[in-house]
């Protein structure tokens, strides 16, 4: 789902409020990898609470979640309230591939395919699991204070004639 | 335990129940089966108590119906997944899951004392559990007086996506991500179970980069648990520096595998990358590093008065219920039962360390904090042997043949006690059934029975103490079960292929 | 001395310990799995490392003159198979990490090429690089690569297998009568 409202919209209203974005992590069934990547971004070799973002316990008092985990059936509820218990405005980052699309388990009968077959989605942190530096590049893309580095890429063949494919 | 669909081929269900005596090193595996038509089965719980969540999950995924189980309610399955639906049978396609309920209840117990109690629900979301699992307190003021839980949120269906889309190659891969904490563990015993199906031993390197990885892992996820555990009681800086510690051992990891976690290292046939001199002699000096920082950091942590008192007498387990319902792991040598996969079925390089054991009697969270502070010693001991000794030669040789239809079993020490994959060869070069059965399946069940008569605060300590890895519980499991006949097969005896 | 003035002892020598990230790009260890980095010039449209593929983030589409390799960074769990079984070695994993993205769509990489037309049924059967390629392993060969040989790499494998044994036959019914 593409998110409902521009992404640079949401980005201004957050740091009209302030700038410690405050984040909340939901696990939707995933294998816990980058829920402990998540954690030990507080840790001190990588202390994103430089940045003014804490980890909340409620996602009434969160700013950002970060949602890991393909989407499971048993889970989806419980994200989805948690979606709508956050109040606006929100930015939604998915971590780790199964958020992503699905991962290694995407066509299981369990499995719903990524956060984005459910709620609208701002960012996508690609990685099995990403490293704590790739997620605080991710959380800042989120928040548009860094650039983004990787394009989509496309490659045609030509054909004898000088016609691409 | 863990049950087969060979309905098309035999016209009958297996259920293989698969016992390890650890005093002796043995293992068996005793078959039982239904035919199609007459899927039931006499339920062992009323007198094995832990084989209650096999045959919960047998009936939920295989349609077999435990006759007599006392409690035979939906372990994995979500809410909303129709009884009648058994995704474990061959016959079952992925590609076609039933439509989402959004109405769908669980039907949870009521409290079996008498009286007018709270209920205080606990999870699924809550920074003490990584993973969400749902526990559902009735408390009476501040004591606990009966826990019902619902597990189910991280079941994926990876069993059935090895059996289906995988090959042999590509399956530890699967299981490397069935958890994200001890992945090693899971593609270890999986390759253990195929090495012994094809007959095969990896070559000397290979097994003692296998130990290396293994050992590695423990490490950080004892130093994981710690951190949490101190977080847990209201002492953040635990947290903070046993983290700190710990990143020095992913950075290690990092190093010499190419990722921090999911190493994709262990694969049947060996190990897919060598160790290079100058990478060996920087793992063998950041490793004494982090051992002296580790029991300086001991030293300092387990010396304040307030954490010992936090966690002394919480959270009680009985030696005689670890042995009932078969406990594994730190749980189970907190509480007097002396088991270990390492020394009691020897694998890889481990005959050629030497480490300890340890085991403590209390039985309370204290002794399990002890018991993992511990192992985490042993295991860096483990490793500098395993980096000084390690031998040269090959570190993969293909593996030639597998066999098909042979049953075999791999046992490997986790960090939270005993990992067993138990799996069928098949014809085409995948696994006819994996079936995975992680030390959390043995332990999880216990809780309730350590959290009644405790108070609320202390709810998160004692679940922490168990160090539930919830995603190992649930990959996947199917089972088919069926009693009738039943057969002794030895350990020797899986080796030559007994089926 | 009571535990926590050790603690605090043990805080105060180890230091300031955080790396300087994003300001400083951090230190990345040799072999890190990072970006698979697919060489556009190299490939030969195989599909070797689609049919490895784990997770399927590696896809392959036939259809017609085309032949589509699509890879989802979104999806790949930087195992490193792909690379392992890459004839060409058109694959490779570099050491960047930092792939976030605001959309599904700049996680992807397309890469399509031609596919060839077999010389006797006319169905499109390989890519036009895989015979190159094929056709230049095999002029190693000198002179056996004669010119049946050379009109055999041409054509589709049923085709192939017919004319083959064809072939075989026709050589079998000659040495019959010979002898």
């Amino acid at each position: 789902m593409k998110a409902d409202s521009n992404l640079k919209e949401k980005q201004e209203r957050i740091r009209e409020l302030g700038i410690s974005p405050w984040v909340f992590p939901v696990n939707t069934g995933g294998c816990n990898g980058c829920d402990i990547e998540v954690v030990d971004t507080l840790t001190p070799y990588f202390d994103v609470e430089r940045f003014g973002v804490k980890l909340v316990s409620s996602p009434k008092h969160a700013d950002i979640l970060l949602v890991t985990g393909p989407v499971t059936r048993q889970s989806l509820k419980t994200l989805k309230n948690a979606y709508e218990a956050a109040p606006d405005p929100k930015l939604v980052v998915a971590i780790g591939n199964c958020a992503c699309g699905g991962g290694i388990c995407h066509d299981s009968f369990t499995v719903l395919g990524g956060v984005d077959a459910v709620i609208p989605t701002d960012a996508y942190v690609p990685g099995c699991p990403p490293r704590p530096e790739a997620l605080i590049y991710g959380l800042l893309l989120a928040l548009g204070k860094v650039e983004q580095k990787v394009t989509r890429r496309e490659y045609r063949e030509e054909d004898l004639d000088g016609h691409t494919v | 335990m863990a049950g087969t669909d060979f309905v098309d081929s035999l016209n009958q269900f297996v259920l293989d129940y698969v016992l390890g005596w650890y005093n002796r090193g043995v293992v068996m595996v005793l078959r039982a089966k239904a035919p199609r038509g007459d899927e039931c089965f006499p339920s062992a719980t009323p007198l094995v108590p832990c084989a209650d969540w096999y045959e919960r999950e047998v009936k939920e995924t295989l349609g077999l119906n435990p006759v007599g189980h006392p409690n035979p309610r939906k372990l994995l399955t979500s809410d909303d997944w129709p009884e009648d639906l058994f995704p474990m049978r061959k016959d079952f396609k992925l590609e076609a899951p039933p439509p989402y309920k959004a109405d769908a209840k669980f039907p949870f117990e009521a409290p079996k004392e008498v009286g007018s109690f709270n209920v205080v629900p606990y999870g699924p979301y809550h920074f003490a559990i990584h993973e969400p699992i749902y526990f559902r307190f009735h408390v009476n003021g501040e004591r606990i007086a009966s826990v019902d839980l619902r597990a189910g949120f991280n079941y994926r269906g990876l069993e059935k996506i090895a059996e289906t889309r995988m090959n042999y190659e590509t399956v530890p891969f699967v299981a490397e991500r069935i958890c994200g904490i001890c992945g090693s563990v899971h593609s270890e015993a999986y390759t253990q179970a195929l090495e012994r199906a094809a007959g095969f031993e990896a070559p000397d390197r290979a097994k003692w980069i296998r130990v290396l990885m293994l050992e590695l892992e423990r490490v950080h996820s004892h130093l994981l648990w710690l951190g949490v555990a101190t977080h847990m009681v209201g002492f953040d800086s635990g947290l903070m520096q046993f983290w700190r510690v710990r990143d020095r051992i992913m950075f290690l990891a990092e190093l010499l595998t190419g990722n921090r976690k999911q190493y994709g290292m262990i694969v049947p046939g060996g190990v897919r990358r060598d160790i290079r001199e100058d990478k060996r002699q920087r793992a063998l000096r950041e490793v004494s590093e982090v051992l002296a920082e580790y029991e300086e950091l001991l030293d300092a942590i387990l010396n304040i008065g307030t954490l010992k008192v936090r966690l002394k007498g919480v959270g009680y387990l009985s030696r005689e219920d670890a042995l009932k319902y078969s406990v594994m792991g730190p749980v189970a040598r907190a509480s007097g039962v002396d088991i270990d996969a390492r020394r009691d079925y020897p694998y890889e390089a481990y005959p050629n360390f030497e480490f300890k054991t340890p085991i403590q009697s209390g039985g309370d969270v204290l002794a399990r904090t002890v018991i993992r502070t511990q192992d985490t010693l042993e295991s860096l001991k483990i490793i500098k042997q395993a980096l000084e000794s390690l031998p040269s030669g090959p570190v993969h040789v293909p593996i030639d043949y597998i066999p098909p239809d042979i049953t075999s079993v791999g046992l490997v020490e986790g960090p939270r006690g005993t990992d067993v994959h138990y799996l069928i060869t098949s014809e085409q070069d995948t696994v006819y059934r994996w079936r995975v059965r992680a030390p959390t399946y043995a332990n999880l069940p216990v809780t309730p029975l350590m959290l009644v008569g405790e108070t609320l605060a202390d709810a998160s300590v004692i679940i922490g103490s168990v160090d539930p890895c919830i995603s190992c519980t649930e990959r996947m499991i199917v089972v088919d079960d069926k009693t009738g006949i039943s057969r002794l097969v030895t350990n020797k005896g899986l080796m030559e292929g007994a089926s | 001395m009571s535990g926590i003035l050790k603690l605090l002892k043990v805080a105060i020598r180890r230091g300031r310990v955080t790396l300087n990230y994003p300001a400083e790009a951090t230190p990345t260890p040799e072999g890190l799995r990072g970006r698979p980095v697919l060489d556009f010039d190299a490939c030969i449209g195989c599909g070797a490392c689609a049919k490895t593929c784990p997770p399927n983030a590696l896809t392959v589409e036939e259809k017609d003159k085309v032949w589509t390799l699509r890879l989802s960074y979104g999806r790949c769990i930087m195992c490193g198979l792909c690379e392992e079984v890459c004839p060409v070695d058109a694959i490779r994993f570099s050491d960047e990490f930092e792939l976030a993205s605001t959309t599904k769509k700049d996680l992807e990489v397309e890469l399509q090429l031609l596919r060839v037309k077999c010389g006797s049924c006319g169905t499109y059967f390989t890519t036009r690089r895989v015979l190159e390629e094929t056709a230049a392993e095999y002029s190693e060969l000198g002179d056996v690569y004669d010119e049946g040989l050379r009109g055999m790499v041409s054509l589709c494998p049923d085709c192939r297998r017919r004319e083959w044994s064809e072939a075989s036959a026709e050589a079998y019914r000659g040495a019959r009568y010979e002898s």
